[in-house]
């Protein structure tokens, strides 16, 4: 049986003529592209061997397909990245008009106190944060209910 | 890169691609398959690659691709043998006679490593006989750990099963 590896190790001429003629079965395929990812020597000579008149047309177009998987791929990654930064502008913001981003009064001779008292302004300021949001769409609500529609309906009328 | 410069570059090579997929799988529908993910892999990474090198490192890739279906195909097909033990079975208690017979096992053993071809040849002597570890066998051929643990692998089971046939 021809070798389809020499004894350094790389790919030999048998073992190319068979991978280019397709005598090879899965077993040594593997084997064979087991070596190729990594053997430069050989994936150079591999990609030497396949010239012009060897190289076979995909069955069906492909380029259009590429493109497109390409083009949905950046746009993915442009929205995580958007979304990535969208959160974060969002938290540095509730952090902003909570005035958590003005910690300079936390004292510091404790560092395990402080984080834990950081922590807690933190929770209790998103409270606080949640509070008046909360507060000032109730606040809305009540507007809405205590307006006075009998006075629009008579000026209606007028 | 622009999508432009892009397009260009898939113009160029998806043939070589292509014909590379085909050839290591077999399959025209996955050579289809694995040459987008090698043009998708490639726009990923292609500040890595020195431009006078595109054409060895596209079809690096490719054969990377090829090489991960051709294994989980292989995988899912062996994955339910049985893992070979080829542990040497010498203990303490064991009379001069047990002893001769592990050692002539150990010889035939030795005379199976050394009609081995490659990739399994040189690995299963590191391995086997001078019991080098992973790392080392690694270094010393230039093959990643993953290759020369599934060629160790493989070299037991292709063991196993001549000198089964042997006895
Ligand atoms: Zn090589």
């Amino acid at each position: 049986m021809t070798e389809y590896f020499n004894r350094d190790g790389h790919i030999s001429d048998a073992g190319f003529s068979a991978l280019i003629s397709g005598g090879a079965d899965e077993l040594k395929r593997l084997e064979l592209a087991e070596h190729l990812s990594f053997c430069d020597d050989c994936v150079l000579r591999y990609s030497q061997l396949l010239c012009e008149d060897t190289l076979i047309t995909p069955p069906h177009p492909i380029t259009e397909s590429i493109l497109k998987r390409v083009k949905n791929r950046v746009r993915v990654l442009f929205f995580n990245r958007y979304v990535t930064a969208a959160a974060a502008a969002c938290i540095a913001m509730v952090l902003w008009v909570t005035g958590v981003l003005g910690m300079q009064s936390i004292p510091t001779e404790n560092d395990r106190f402080s984080l834990v008292n950081s922590a807690q302004k933190i929770t209790q300021s998103t409270v606080k944060f949640s509070e008046s949001v909360s507060d000032s769409v109730s606040k809305i609500f009540r507007s809405i209910e205590n307006f006075d529609w009998k006075e629009v309906l008579k000026n209606e009328k007028k | 890169m622009t999508n432009e410069q892009f397009r260009s570059v898939v113009e160029q090579y998806e043939r070589l691609v292509y014909t590379i997929c085909y050839q290591l799988v077999q399959d025209h529908q996955e050579a289809q398959n694995l040459t987008q993910e090698t043009f998708l892999s490639a726009y990923t990474h292609i500040d890595r690659c020195d431009p006078a090198n595109l054409k060895p490192w596209i079809a690096r890739i490719a054969t990377n691709k090829a090489k991960d279906h051709l294994k989980s195909a292989y995988l899912r097909r062996v994955e339910c043998m049985p893992v070979p033990d080829m542990e040497p079975a010498l203990t303490l208690e064991s009379s001069p006679d047990d002893i001769y017979l592990v050692k002539e096992g150990e010889k035939a053993i030795q005379d199976q490593i050394y009609q081995l071809n490659e990739p399994y040849l040189n690995v299963a002597v590191l391995f086997f006989l001078e019991e080098k570890n992973v790392d080392e066998i690694a270094r010393a051929l230039h093959r990643p750990k993953k290759t020369v643990q599934t060629q160790i692998y493989r070299a037991k089971i292709i063991l196993q099963n001549k000198l089964r046939e042997g006895t």
